[in-house]
């Protein structure tokens, strides 16, 4: 017994070339992150005279107070939030309709409504009839064109139709016969076995909402809807822009480096709080998306 | 069947919810890109028009303004305030994203979207040219008389005459006010005077030096480091690094990116031997350690913010009145004992003992109006615009409110009374620079750097410094005019040749950088001397002599 355990553990030359080539890659993507989270702690004087340090000597949070100052952010911040939530939901609510009502075998014109929807993938109409369709549809200009006009995915979509097809179709008969309705169907007994992909797809799309800009600087004027990651673009701009816009009594501009990378952190730690909840289902999701049996 | 229906109840359901949303768009619908106020006002225009004889701004005038500065507490601003009482009116800002500005712009030409008033910020002409033409836009009254202001400017500046179309200007450039003194641009030298002290140089506050003259102090700077930074130390730095070579290049060739005049045929610059001379002469500096070692990758001013933080003896940058004083601001901030008189001009006389200068950029920008814009929109903008360019209105965006913010003596001298830290973001007194958004919308910069008694300005930066300089450019100047002709006209192979053209600056970058400079260089010139010639015979067709 304990020679099998020695044999187990038995450290073998390839696993060490393993171990250097990722450890190597952990570097290559850590040590990136790790200098952006010190730039934006450091001064503008620190960073142009040692950018290479690997410890800001007076750390500031300067560029973070930047970022924050005034009312804007928080409330970009909510907007991001609700776009997130509310797009997230509205998302799934018609990812999951669509996909199942498409899974079903005795669905009546199930392969034309297929083609038709699974061309909207591979052509689009361009920017400028989307924008009318938008506007002749009287989104433009408020939250809900950020929400409705790229809610569904047809990606995601036919990952989740896959999913729906694999169930066995006796689960459905078997719950038919003890009288089930379809709707009681679809929520209580196919949707919880799919859920691994739901959550997939949850955080597909709550990446997608919460990194959103372009729709919002095309449909959004009014500067109180947008969402943090236009913000941030609009903050960047007057941190980089030096002629005319500072005037000399206001003192001197801010450090436009560190407010990226302060920029870059406060982007990307909610949305990265969010991983570690879904990880076990993501990877599980992903894994079964690739594979039809 | 119960399937079936069940599908059938689900499409049903979805087209339910997208049909809710579309009609909760119509609370918030007043920031969209259409001007549905005009129909109503315009009927209500002719009730009034007996009054508007006896106040010319009697009716309330609404509209929306398409901008990429401004926000939602801009009409909270003083000056604006006061502008919006006096000339009756309120406008709402349809904020669009720097970075966006041309795909958001294009989209809304392209779908008669825009609000009435467009605040234009990267005018792209050829775009212009075509709006223009196809209706997008309503001419602005070629008779300015009643806003004298702005009619001063359009026979000042040459711009207006080269943005006309069809004989009617459709967007009014916004000016930079940023030489008063000649039509020179302020692209300068500035150098770090208390170094050359160190060095024992007596140099002037504008030192007169010809070309192998700066070399040789750039070489003694490197040696003898004034500023003992050691490894860090850069003699002389450009604000965009290598991206900004290809413009210093000028100095030797002021048509390497562009097209050159010889007897009577426009040619492509960039072949002229000139060209060869200013890369050898950057790569001796570049190889030499002169400059950065990475600096042909920069961007976003790093070279500027090097010179700023104090590692760069010299730099070669954009230094109109507002920056040159904001660098002497940020530089006596960033670096212990510096001060004012510690900065210095260079003006550096080329091989034929002449300044080689070039006309300045008068304008960026320019507020338009959309075909749709009513008429009395766009009398109240000119008039607002007239109003702001006079003296005490410019005194209001530069100081505050009178009497609350500054006070001014018998002598005519400005008395602050808030700090720098209170006109700065977040401060209590933030609008003061906020609402130079406002005078944006109509001129973009420097109106406010040359009032008499200005606080915010030192007499050393704008006379010592800058009008020293341009006033001594111009005892000696190689001058070159924007030649806007040529840089405005369009056709087929001018057009395909324009990429080229603007790409001038990395294959330039890349002869100064490798060891083959002429090789680099005369591959660059062989691969698009054929698309330059057929550029070259569509503008000869049209301008050639």
């Amino acid at each position: 017994m304990a020679q099998n355990i020695r044999k187990r553990k038995k450290i073998e030359t390839f696993d060490i070339v393993n171990v250097c080539i990722l450890t190597l890659l952990m570097f290559i993507v850590l040590i990136p992150f790790y200098l952006t989270v010190i730039q934006s702690f450091m001064t503008q004087q620190e960073y142009i005279m040692n950018s290479n340090t690997l410890w800001p000597k007076d750390p500031t949070l300067g560029n973070y107070r930047d970022i924050f100052v005034g009312s804007t952010m928080v409330r970009s911040f909510g907007n991001s939030v609700f776009y997130t939530v509310t797009g997230v939901i509205f998302s799934m609510f018609l990812t999951t309709t669509l996909a199942y009502g498409l899974s079903r075998k005795n669905y009546p014109g199930r392969a034309f409504f297929q083609n038709m929807v699974i061309f909207t993938m591979y052509f689009s109409g361009g920017l400028i009839p989307f924008f009318l369709l938008v506007k002749q549809l009287g989104l433009i200009g408020t939250r809900w064109s950020i929400v409705i006009p790229s809610a569904l995915s047809i990606f995601n979509m036919i990952i989740l139709r896959n999913f729906f097809e694999q169930l066995p179709p006796d689960l459905d008969e078997a719950a038919t016969l003890d009288g089930a309705s379809p709707l009681r169907i679809f929520w209580q007994i196919d949707l919880p076995l799919v859920k691994p992909a739901i959550a997939t797809l949850v955080l597909f799309y709550a990446v997608g909402r919460w990194n959103e800009w372009f729709n919002a600087s095309l449909f959004l004027g009014n500067a109180k809807l947008w969402p943090m990651q236009l913000e941030l673009r609009q903050i960047l701009w007057s941190s980089t822009s030096i002629v005319g816009n500072i005037p000399p009594e206001a003192g001197r501009p801010s450090f436009s480096e560190g407010i990226k990378a302060a920029a870059v952190m406060v982007t990307m730690l909610p949305i990265m709080l969010v991983y570690p909840f879904l990880q076990r289902y993501f990877v599980k999701g992903v894994m079964i998306g690739a594979i039809k049996s | 069947m119960k399937k079936s229906l069940f599908c059938a109840l689900l499409a049903a359901v979805m087209a339910a919810s997208c049909l809710s949303g579309c009609s909760g768009g119509g609370e918030e619908s007043s920031s969209t890109a259409s001007s549905s106020s005009s129909a109503s006002t315009a009927e209500s225009s002719q009730d009034t028009s007996s009054d508007a004889e006896a106040d010319p701004y009697a009716e309330h005038l609404s509209f929306e303004v398409f901008s990429i500065d401004g926000s939602e507490e801009m009409l909270e601003y003083p000056l604006v305030a006061e502008a919006c009482e006096k000339f009756n009116m309120d406008f709402t800002v349809q904020l669009v994203a720097w970075d966006n500005w041309d795909d958001v712009t294009r989209t809304l030409a392209a779908t008669d979207s825009f609000p009435e008033v467009i605040a234009w910020y990267n005018l792209n002409y050829a775009e212009y040219v075509e709006w223009a033409q196809e209706g997008v836009f309503k001419a602005i009254p070629s008779d300015l008389s009643a806003y004298p202001n702005l009619e001063e400017l359009t026979e000042k500046y040459t711009i207006f005459d080269k943005l006309l179309v069809d004989g009617e200007l459709y967007a009014f450039p916004k000016i930079k006010n940023n030489n008063p003194y000649n039509e020179y641009d302020s692209y300068m030298f500035a150098y770090r005077r208390d170094w050359a002290n160190a060095m024992g140089l007596n140099y002037e506050p504008v030192q007169d030096l010809t070309w192998d003259e700066f070399k040789e102090y750039l070489y003694m700077v490197k040696e003898q480091d004034p500023g003992q930074l050691g490894d860090r130390l850069v003699p002389f730095d450009f604000e965009n690094g290598g991206n900004s070579w290809c413009g210093f290049a000028r100095k030797w060739n002021p048509y390497i990116s562009g097209y050159k005049m010889v007897d009577g045929q426009y040619e492509w610059g960039a072949p002229d031997p000139s060209s060869l001379e200013a890369i050898n002469e950057i790569k001796e500096l570049y190889d030499n350690g002169l400059l950065m070692t990475d600096s042909y990758t920069d961007a976003n001013n790093a070279g500027k913010e090097r010179f700023m933080a104090g590692r760069s003896a010299v730099i070669y940058s954009n230094l109109g009145p507002s920056i040159l004083q904001e660098t002497v601001n940020d530089m006596v901030t960033n670096i212990e004992g510096f001060e004012e008189e510690d900065l210095g001009l260079f003006t550096i006389k080329m091989d034929d003992g002449k300044y080689a200068v070039s006309q300045m950029d008068e304008w960026w920008g320019s507020f338009a109006f959309d075909n749709s814009c009513r008429d009395e929109v766009i009398d109240r903008w000119l008039a607002v615009g007239n109003w702001l360019l006079e003296d005490e209105q410019i005194e209001k965006y530069a100081y505050g409110v009178e009497g609350e913010d500054w006070t001014k003596d018998a002598d005519g001298n400005v008395t602050l009374n808030y700090t720098a830290e209170d006109a700065s973001a977040g401060g209590s007194k933030e609008y003061i620079t906020n609402q130079r958004a406002f005078q944006k919308f109509f001129i973009l910069e420097g109106l406010d750097i040359f009032l008499e008694g200005n606080p915010n300005t030192s007499d050393y930066v704008i006379n010592d410094l800058f009008k020293t300089n341009m006033e001594r450019w111009d005892t000696n100047p190689n001058y070159t005019p924007t030649n806007y002709d040529i840089n405005y006209y369009s056709s087929p192979e001018k057009d395909a040749f324009a990429s080229i053209l603007s790409g001038t600056s990395d294959d330039f970058i890349q002869a100064v950088i490798s060891d083959d400079p002429e090789g680099v260089w005369n591959q660059f010139i062989e691969e698009n001397m054929a698309q330059a010639e057929k550029a070259c015979a569509e503008i000869n067709e049209v301008f050639g002599e």
